[in-house]
């Protein structure tokens, strides 16, 4: 996923400034993943199964992963 | 077609070759590789024999698509009851080794018994012969290699073999083919070596048809495009396995000092971003990517060892370009081990396809090691003087160096973390299943790979199922039992074909029987496939019971199922084995034993 980070990130990690009431639909849009793309989410290591509408709050930790598969 | 409906059988105890035909009835029932050769194996032996003695039989098994033009075709099968559990032992390799043997005219290699001195095999097509191999013995993978390829005169010419690890009785020793390909896992390298077998030479020229070749064609070209256009292969590509460790250690899955913590802070020091970026001496690790026969992923790493690193500053016969970091060496050599260290992990991971040991095995004993060593159970006069703390790189590559050459400490960590845990009076830190040592992945983070795991045929195991969307959904036992069943069925039956499980992501079951109904004669729907997985997989489970495991046997070390994880995602979570199993055996049609029923074994055209 680090294909879709920003400028200025480092280490895989960035901060990023939303609105307020940013859904985690518009963090999506902000980092140009397109709908295509699959992953799995975790906020402040919570898994969401779906994340869309969830509204995110200051200060959060969101982690944008990969899928899973064996290696 | 696609088989070459032959077999070659090897006597080794009295040095006789036969050709025979391949038993087409056992082919229809199981297809191939993994399957085909479980068949063959099951009838052959009584599993209940020694595993280091010449009573075991060793099978090489490709697939019908072996050797094909199929994208992934280079996979064949190693089959024969693993030292290192008491199980079956069904380990997969790529490179280029399997197709040349079959492109000799083979669908299967049978070895038995064991040769009265070391020797290796020389199969060029049909002119097949046991050679002496006493110069050999003693000698590394690659020198063995090297050595063969020069004395067959054909650069083309492909090889496996063993080590010294091999050769000892090492219980995690494997077969390493193409210098940097390894079927694995469960010690099938020790029963090559407890053979007296050293080696094996291929050199093919027979060619392998399909029986309907413009389709296969037209097959083979649908399929290749919905992998190039697969995101999942992209990545795969570009950054290979290793990328799942970014990933574990943010889910908060990544075993790290021997199953203690579940994220390793020092991945990002062995990642793919490090792998790929240049050092203070400007030494960048990773060199390109490198693809199996016929494949068009090309996952493999090919990397580097600084010049200038500790490991190898006195030692430049290893400055060499070979197999770089995979995910489950980064992590058996990183994180379960605490070293964030990225030339000693790469250097240890040439040692071990060096000297035929596999890397997860051995990681995963280092690290139950340090943990003894940091409670006094094994001191410094043990370990001769190494200092076997976690995230000591020194003392891994020490270690390492040790095992490969069995000599000294290496010796003891020869014997696999369970044997070696019972030796030094904590068995509960053994870490894995039925004896064998555990994957990148801790299952109180995904639970369904904790029942893959337990229930896996040939000890804990991570390419046997695919739970990982379920697991992404719920950290607990609810739902993980079906969809752990139905891919173990589904996967006994990839394993079957010939090709790599890493097409998964992009093909579904229909992919896999477009391509086996072009090649092969007869019809192969996919309910034929998902039928002929999940006969393999009880078939399987029937050698373990007539070896006398059973069901208290499918079960986890106590770390996984009362010490909650301590962070990440399922901070706070045990797994919960017990629902999922229950549901699974239910699922299977097995008794409450773990025993297939009578029924069960009908509906498969099994006999009890």
């Amino acid at each position: 996923m680090s294909d879709y980070l920003p400028e200025g990130a480092v280490g895989g990690r960035v901060e990023l400034e939303l609105p307020a009431g940013a859904t985690f639909a518009q963090l999506v849009a902000r980092l140009e993943i397109p709908e295509s793309e699959r992953y799995i989410v975790s906020i402040n290591d919570t898994l969401l199964p779906e994340p869309l509408e969830h509204l995110l709050q200051e200060g959060d930790q969101v982690i944008i992963m990969a899928p899973l598969t064996a290696g | 077609m696609a088989w070459q409906r032959k077999v070659l059988r090897i006597n080794l105890t009295r040095g006789e070759i036969y050709h025979e035909p391949l038993n087409m009835e056992w082919a229809n029932a199981y297809m191939g590789s993994r399957g085909l050769g479980t068949k063959y194996l099951s009838e052959m032996m009584d599993p209940a024999v020694d595993a280091l003695g010449p009573d075991n039989v060793l099978i090489f098994a490709t697939g019908p698509l072996t050797g094909t033009m199929s994208s992934t075709s280079g996979r064949y099968s190693v089959l024969c009851k693993g030292p290192l559990t008491g199980a079956i032992a069904c380990s997969n390799s790529g490179g280029k080794f399997g197709a040349e043997l079959k492109n000799a005219g083979y669908d299967l290699l049978i070895l038995e018994g064991r040769a009265p001195s070391p020797v290796y095999l020389s199969i060029i097509n049909d002119e097949v012969s046991l050679k002496a191999a006493d110069d050999l013995w003693g000698s590394t993978v690659w020198h063995t290699e090297e050595t063969l390829k020069e004395r067959s005169g054909d650069p083309q010419t492909k090889v496996c073999s063993v080590g010294v690890p091999g050769e000892r009785g090492v219980r995690y020793a494997c077969i390493v083919n193409d210098l940097h390909r390894a079927a694995g896992r469960s010690g099938v390298g020790a029963v090559m070596g407890s053979k007296n077998l050293k080696a094996i030479a291929a050199r093919g020229s027979v060619g392998v048809t399909a029986d309907e070749p413009q389709r296969f064609m037209a097959v083979v070209k649908d399929t290749m495009k919905k992998l190039a256009d697969d995101r999942g292969r992209q990545g795969m590509t570009k950054y290979g396995t290793n990328a799942m460790i970014d990933t574990m250690h943010a889910f908060g899955g990544l075993p790290t000092r021997n199953f203690q913590e579940v994220q390793f802070a020092g991945s990002e020091k062995i990642n793919p971003a490090a792998m790929s970026t240049a050092n203070e001496n400007g030494h960048t690790n990773l060199i390109t990517n490198k693809a199996c026969f016929g494949c068009s992923i090309g996952c493999g790493r090919v990397a580097h060892v600084d010049p200038k690193h500790f490991s190898v500053a006195d030692k430049p016969q290893y400055w060499h370009a070979s197999g770089g970091l995979e995910y489950e060496t980064a992590y058996a050599l990183g994180p379960v081990c605490g070293v964030d260290d990225i030339d000693a992990c790469t250097y240890v991971g040439f040692l071990t396809n060096e000297h035929s040991i596999d890397p997860i095995s051995f990681g995963v004993t280092v690290a139950a090691a340090m943990e003894m060593f940091e409670l006094g159970a094994i001191t410094l006069e043990d370990t001769g003087g190494i200092d076997l703390r976690f995230g000591n790189a020194e003392a891994l590559v020490q270690v390492a160096e040790l095992t490969g050459a069995q000599e000294g400490f290496g010796v003891d960590l020869g014997l696999g973390s369970k044997l070696l845990c019972e030796k030094y009076g904590h068995p509960d830190l053994f870490m894995g299943v039925k004896g064998q040592e555990f994957a990148g992945y801790d299952s109180r983070a995904l639970q369904g790979m904790g029942l893959g795991y337990a229930t896996s045929n040939r000890g804990a195991c991570h390419l046997k199922h695919d739970v990982f969307s379920e697991d992404m959904k719920e950290q607990n036992g609810q739902g993980k039992a079906r969809p752990c069943k139905d891919s173990q069925d589904e996967i006994a039956a990839i394993d079957s074909t010939g090709l790599c499980i890493f097409t998964a992501g992009a093909w579904g079951m229909e992919d896999y029987a477009a391509q086996v109904d072009a090649a092969c004669e007869g019809e192969w729907p996919v309910e034929r496939l998902r039928e002929l997985g999940e006969r393999t997989w009880n078939l399987e489970r029937q050698f373990n019971l007539r070896a006398g495991l059973t069901a208290a046997d499918d079960t986890l070390p106590k770390r996984l199922l009362e010490t909650p994880a301590p962070s990440g995602t399922a901070k706070g979570k045990v797994c919960e084995l017990d629902v999922m199993l229950k549901e699974y055996y239910q699922l299977r049609g097995w008794g409450a034993d773990g025993v297939p029923t009578s029924d069960t074994l009908g509906r498969l055209g099994l006999s009890a």
